[in-house]
């Protein structure tokens, strides 16, 4: 290929009427969800999060329930998790067939808990310090200036931790668990707007029950929302998680691309972290209980690429405590 | 000229309008290197200005502004990617509708398939025409960084030089 002919695909594709439009409505009418500039992702990341339910599904087969209690540590029994990275064609020669999204999709019903938050941030002089709002909506400057913005302004919810981890703890009775959310998420980061989402479907005779839940970057003071993202996703399980394996398919990635390691939590939890080139890092905790029941958690990290010690200090804070306690505070990577 | 009010500054309508006609077709370029399909782009650059419109720092220059809009918008590409479950579902199925021939939809496939940590010096080199001292100082990375990256993504692309670096 000659150089010319490589500039000129690079700089064939050019923006449409209908992109330029739409870009720029949402600039010159910043209105609340177009200010969300997260939220901008909605409409892919709602195919993508659906994806990954699917594999959740496929991935962990034994659906079951367990009982509430209201312990705030459960002692359970933890097992590593194996991962295999499959592409599609390989999962269809292994399984037989291919995984059916849709048919998955079109099965499910959604219930949210919340409420969630959203990702916008009150304006702010060019120091950080918050512009005072007057009650009927207008930005005083330092000058004494004022201006009403055409833009709904958002004010965090004070009390917004607490309300997450009660949401939390609704979400999980729902599914008949405690709340198994690392408690450092639940003090450093924020709910996701949609709150906990909780996935029933009714597939092979097993009534099927799972959450996946978006937390964000605590960042209402820079409206760096997105600079650490993390996914809890939990599914219990009817029989013995020991022996589980979950299948990632993937046409883009390869087993190669992920540095597998394991880290043993204060509270001796196993927890199998996949990290993967580009940096995500995804822990896979399996656990049994006689008390809680059985179940998957899988958390993952976005953003933590050189923050492995943060992802540790999280994963402490699991509440769950092994039965036989093993102190093994060291990471294999 | 309509005010609109940004955190820090007041921006007009004009401004607004002047800046996304500048740098929408190389940011779109740069974007679709990177994510291959019109939709994930249109976020993306969505984002990428309103940022520029209501979140930038206050810049020493235009070339200053487009080389941090340039790092935002790559930045957005790969946060964009980091998920395994974005990466899974990249869909190249639009290229037909930018690019004609079967030639061109391998060579776009190929460059979208690039690894994204080569890709943002041969993208800066190609589409915004930087040179690689320029390229270096955007990136944050040595000289010989850069080279080795557009060495590297020559030979994976196979492109014979035209002597223009």
């Amino acid at each position: 290929m000659k150089e010319r002919d490589l500039r000129k695909v690079l700089t064939k594709p050019t923006t449409d009427e209908t992109m330029d439009q739409k870009i720029t409505d949402s600039l010159l009418n910043p209105d609340l969800n177009d200010m969300n500039s997260n939220k901008m992702y909605s409409r892919n990341i709602k195919s993508y999060r659906f994806s990954k339910v699917a594999v959740i599904v496929a991935a962990f087969i034994i659906i079951g329930t367990g009982t509430v209690l209201a312990a705030t540590r459960h002692f359970v029994k933890s097992y590593p998790s194996k991962r295999d990275v499959l592409t599609e064609e390989e999962y269809i020669q292994k399984y037989g067939s291919a995984l059916n999204v849709e048919e998955i999709y079109e099965e499910v019903t959604k219930k949210y808990f919340g409420p969630g938050n959203k990702k916008l941030t009150l304006p702010r002089d060019s120091d950080g310090n918050l512009l005072e709002v007057t009650d009927d909506g207008y930005v005083v400057f330092p000058d004494g200036s004022s201006y009403k913005p055409i833009y709904e302004l958002y004010t965090p919810d004070p009390d917004r931790h607490e309300k997450a981890k009660k949401s939390g703890d609704e979400a999980f009775a729902y599914m008949g668990y405690p709340n198994l959310v690392p408690t450092y998420i639940y003090d450093n980061y924020v709910l996701g707007e949609k709150g906990f989402c909780i996935y029933e479907t009714t597939r092979d005779g097993y009534d099927k029950k799972w959450t996946m839940t978006e937390f964000f970057k605590d960042a209402y003071d820079t409206g760096d929302f997105s600079s650490e993202v993390i996914y809890v996703t939990f599914s219990p399980a009817e029989h013995s998680t020991k022996n589980s394996t979950s299948i990632l398919v993937d046409d883009n990635t390869t087993k190669d691309d992920y540095a597998y390691s394991t880290y043993t939590t204060k509270g001796g939890i196993l927890c199998s972290l996949s990290k993967h080139v580009d940096g995500n890092i995804i822990a896979d905790i399996n656990f049994d209980s006689d008390t809680i029941g059985n179940g998957h958690m899988m958390i993952e990290f976005i953003g933590f690429s050189n923050k492995m010690d943060t992802v540790k200090e999280i994963l402490d804070t699991l509440p769950l405590t092994e039965d036989i306690v093993d102190y093994q505070d060291t990471i294999e990577e | 000229m309509e005010n609109i009010l940004s955190a820090e500054k007041f921006i007009s309508e004009e401004w607004i309008l002047y800046k996304y006609n500048l740098y929408k077709n190389m940011l779109f370029q740069i974007t679709f290197s990177y994510l291959g399909n019109k939709y994930d782009c249109e976020d993306v650059l969505q984002e990428a200005f309103i940022k520029l419109c209501y979140h930038a720092p206050e810049f020493l220059d235009e070339e200053h502004e487009k080389r941090w809009l340039i790092r935002v918008t790559i930045n957005l590409c790969k946060n964009h990617l980091k998920s395994f479950w974005n990466r899974k579902k990249i869909s190249i199925n639009g290229l037909e509708e930018y690019f004609t021939t079967e030639e061109e939809i391998e060579i776009m496939s190929d460059i979208i398939a690039l690894p994204e940590k080569y890709k943002s010096a041969i993208l800066l080199h190609y589409i915004s025409g930087y040179k690689i001292a320029e390229i270096a100082e955007i990136l944050n990375i040595t000289e010989s960084a850069v080279k080795m990256r557009l060495k590297r993504e020559r030979e994976k692309l196979k492109i014979e030089l035209d002597g223009l670096v």
